[in-house]
């Protein structure tokens, strides 16, 4: 086994090498397909060592020697579990501190970054691996059993799929889409934890297959789940709720119809004017999903659904503000061309439910836009340059650990004060513990931030002759109150805010 | 008693593997557990070993229900089966040097005098052996710790005549100090040191007894007649494998009895002439006893 353990330790320092090597900037591109593809054999070579050491003394079949041997089942086990931290977590700690340190981050933040990933790899993966190793006889089966896990999971996904009329899960791109794989992992980590004991401790093979494929049936159970429940644990898990009761939100039709946008529209898209009072500065507001119904005058529901088709993260809105108390804004709702065609005159009810998430100001960073380099805690080490076309100041960050959730950033010139639009990068992730294991315990944070345009189209306040006095500013966010609001719109008429 | 099963019985399934299987083993003793294939000896060896459950009935070993066999017992066990895996990847010696702080009895001496007569390369690796050679790893594995009770699941299966009588050999040498239960097909190598038998048919023991005591209640019994011989009409049920060649009737008696023998013959079969009753191999037993239960049912 030993040389299999120098294999994979090596691996897992090459790993390490490849993205010291590649920095903030994560260059030259061709080496960052070689470091995610080592970043993968690690992961394989893990499975690999930690199913050779468990079927070392197979566990299923009554001829393995090791079994009328004077071995005691509980010691056996702790050595497996002692030889896979030895093998596989002792390099993995040693690699992932040799980059934190080797990029100047601080002791206790790189440490921190390397426990947290070898503890997640440790529950998402050698467990899991340990235990279906633990129910089969070769390597070959492990793999086969994998690969079943997989399909069988994929098929019930699939189903969902279909059951949903071809509707992506509820959680997709969404903040809480955490709560899947967190479900998969608690669940494997259950079914692994009563597999291994039933497998070491009594040889329950049958008992212990069936707890297995029942695990990977339950799998899918959550894409079964509403969004309103899920987000209702959401709601619960809130860091600090008090700061999101103020915030309401209204129907502003004093605002007027919203100004005529530069990409098409579908005809179906109207854009209702919304006030949204009762925020506290530095904050963002998203809204994670908004549904609207539309009530006709006798009652009878005439439409409803999500407020857009999109798949991605937030619907239509993040909202930020640096001081307003109030913001205005235009909630865009994309309803199919053949039902808007039917109400779009009438005097409808609208109602709309909003899941919102608030973010408060985290951190902020500023650094030099040319060849610039800062480090944060909250972003790591940052630098920036002018990239090859010459229209962008690339940003590259390397961070211990998971990276901000929600980050905004812009050019600003603070000698004239100028300044260019802010640019939010939100794929929020609103799990309440956020490790990060691939492809080692650093995250990384690439972004374009334009200042000028080629074709001369725009022309951006703070551009190339001011780039030696400007500055990138960085402000990270996190979530801080989930909540809902009720939007009811006693009488509209869809046509006065939109659609052709 | 080494071993004590009582009322045993062992479901796969539908299929019952042993019902109510019930016998004792000596200590000091070696007890030959024989039976067609499928009668029932591997499962109940592999109860013996706690390596699978019975479905009822309860089996111990070294005063020890096998349930609850501890290492404290396993240490004192000594197994050989002929489908034993061992880590195919390690050789000889350093399996050998694995298992020794295992067993706080091991003899390296008899570790070392084993490896030398079984004739096993040390530093060969045991996938690279050959299944004679496995099972006399398996036996050199076994032995140097001086197990009390030493189990046997056809260790001689499948093995050529030399390595046979290799693992005769060192078995023999071990014999008197440990009890042994053996389980094989190959009688004929295992009499010389047998000392108890069951017989196993379909997962129900027919019998049990010392070697002796069976070997004097079977023989083969030839009748010389004054006229050609026939089969009785009314053979008694005692007399199995009966053949007649010219004036000469043959069969095995399994409830013989030199006193009454000549008289229960005239009675069957008319006037005798001679009469000789010779003991019987354990082979030849066995044989006997399995053809007549494959054909006619359960001897006595």
């Amino acid at each position: 086994m030993w040389p299999l353990v120098a294999i994979l330790a090596g691996t897992q320092f090459a790993n390490a090498a490849f993205w010291f090597a590649l920095g903030p900037f994560e260059e030259p591109r061709g080496l960052v397909v070689a470091a995610q593809m080592v970043s993968y054999l690690v992961l394989l070579g893990v499975a690999v060592l930690i199913t050779a050491t468990v079927q070392q003394d197979v566990l299923i079949g009554v001829s393995q020697d090791w079994l009328v041997r004077p071995v005691r089942r509980g010691a056996l086990l702790c050595a497996k579990l002692l030889f896979v931290m030895i093998g596989v977590h002792a390099p993995m700690l040693l690699a992932d501190f040799a980059h934190g340190a080797a990029a100047g981050f601080p002791l206790r933040a790189t440490i921190a970054a390397a426990l947290s990933r070898s503890a997640y790899n440790a529950i998402i993966l050698d467990l899991p691996v340990f235990a279906i190793a633990a129910l089969t006889r070769t390597m070959v089966q492990a793999a086969a059993t994998m690969l079943a896990i997989w399909f069988v999971v994929a098929v019930g996904i699939a189903a969902g799929f279909l059951l949903r009329g071809g509707a992506p899960p509820p959680f997709a791109a969404s903040g809480i889409q955490w709560m899947t794989p967190t479900f998969w992992s608690a669940l494997a980590l259950c079914a692994a934890t009563m597999i291994i004991r039933l497998q070491y401790h009594y040889r329950a093979t049958s008992c212990a297959r069936a707890i297995m494929w029942g695990t990977v049936l339950l799998a899918p159970l959550l894409s079964f789940s509403t969004w309103a429940a899920a987000f209702s644990v959401q709601r619960f898990l809130s860091a600090d709720p008090a700061i999101a009761q103020p915030i309401d939100l209204s129907f502003e039709p004093r605002l007027g119809r919203a100004p005529i946008e530069a990409a098409p529209t579908s005809a179906g898209t109207v854009q209702l004017p919304l006030r949204m009072s009762g925020l506290a500065s530095g904050t963002i507001v998203m809204s994670d999903r908004a549904f609207i119904r539309l009530v006709g005058r006798d009652g009878t529901t005439l439409y409803g659904g999500r407020t857009t088709a999109n798949i991605g993260y937030g619907d239509d809105f993040p909202v930020s503000t640096d001081s307003a108390a109030t913001l205005w804004l235009y909630q865009r709702i994309a309803i199919p061309e053949r039902i808007y065609k039917l109400v779009r005159a009438q005097d409808v009810r609208a109602e709309i439910d909003y899941s919102l998430t608030l973010f408060r100001l985290e951190a902020t960073s500023t650094l030099a836009a040319l060849n610039g380099e800062v480090r944060s805690r909250a972003f790591g080490w940052c630098r920036t340059a002018v990239d090859a076309d010459g229209d962008d100041i690339e940003l590259g960050c390397t961070k211990t650990g998971g990276a901000p959730t929600c980050v905004t950033i812009a050019l600003e010139n603070p000698r004239n004060g100028r300044r260019n639009p802010e640019t939010p990068y939100c794929e929020p992730d609103y799990a309440p513990l956020r490790p990060h294991i691939l492809p080692d315990a650093m995250s990384h944070l690439g972004a374009g931030i334009k200042f000028q345009d080629l074709q001369q189209l725009a022309k951006y306040p703070v551009d190339g002759p001011q780039l030696a006095d400007a500055r990138v500013s960085l402000k990270s966010y996190e979530p801080a109150a989930h909540f809902t609001r009720h939007l009811v719109i006693p009488s509209i008429r869809l046509s006065d805010w939109g659609g052709r | 008693m080494v071993v004590h099963l009582d009322n045993i019985s062992k479901k796969y399934g539908r299929f019952d593997a042993l019902k109510g299987l019930s016998f004792r083993v000596p200590e000091g003793s070696v007890f030959a557990l024989f039976g067609a294939n499928g009668a029932g000896k591997t499962t109940t060896i592999k109860i013996l070993m706690n390596l699978i459950a019975p479905t009822a009935g309860d089996a111990m070993v070294l005063g020890v229900n096998t349930r609850a066999l501890s290492p404290r017992e396993l240490a004192q066990i000594g197994y050989v089966s002929e489908n034993q895996e061992m880590p195919g990847r390690t050789t000889v010696a350093a399996y050998l040097h694995y298992l020794r702080p295992y067993y706080p009895t091991w003899d390296r001496a008899l570790e070392a005098a084993l490896l030398g007569r079984l004739r096993l390369p040390p530093e060969r690796r045991i996938k690279e052996l050959s299944h004679g050679m496995r099972m006399k790893m398996a036996l050199a594995c076994a032995l140097p710790f001086r197990p009390k009770i030493l189990i046997l699941d056809e260790p001689l299966s499948g093995l050529d005549p030399l390595v046979r009588d290799e693992l005769m050999a060192a078995l023999m040498h071990q014999a008197g100090e440990t009890t042994v239960l053996i389980s094989s097909h190959e009688l004929a190598e295992i009499e010389a040191i047998t000392t108890h038998v069951a017989f196993l048919d379909r997962g129900t023991l027919l019998f049990q007894e010392t070697k002796a005591d069976l070997q004097g209640r079977i023989r083969a019994v030839q009748v010389t007649f004054e006229a050609a011989a026939c089969v009785p009409a009314v053979a008694s049920p005692e007399w199995l494998d009966i053949r007649v060649t010219g004036n000469v009737l043959s069969f095995v008696d399994v409830r013989y009895c030199e006193s009454t023998l000549a008289a229960r013959i005239a009675a069957l079969a008319g006037t005798v002439c001679h009469v000789e009753a010779r003991p019987v191999a354990l082979r030849n037993i066995y044989t006997t006893l399995a053809r007549a239960v494959r054909d006619v049912g359960v001897p006595n």
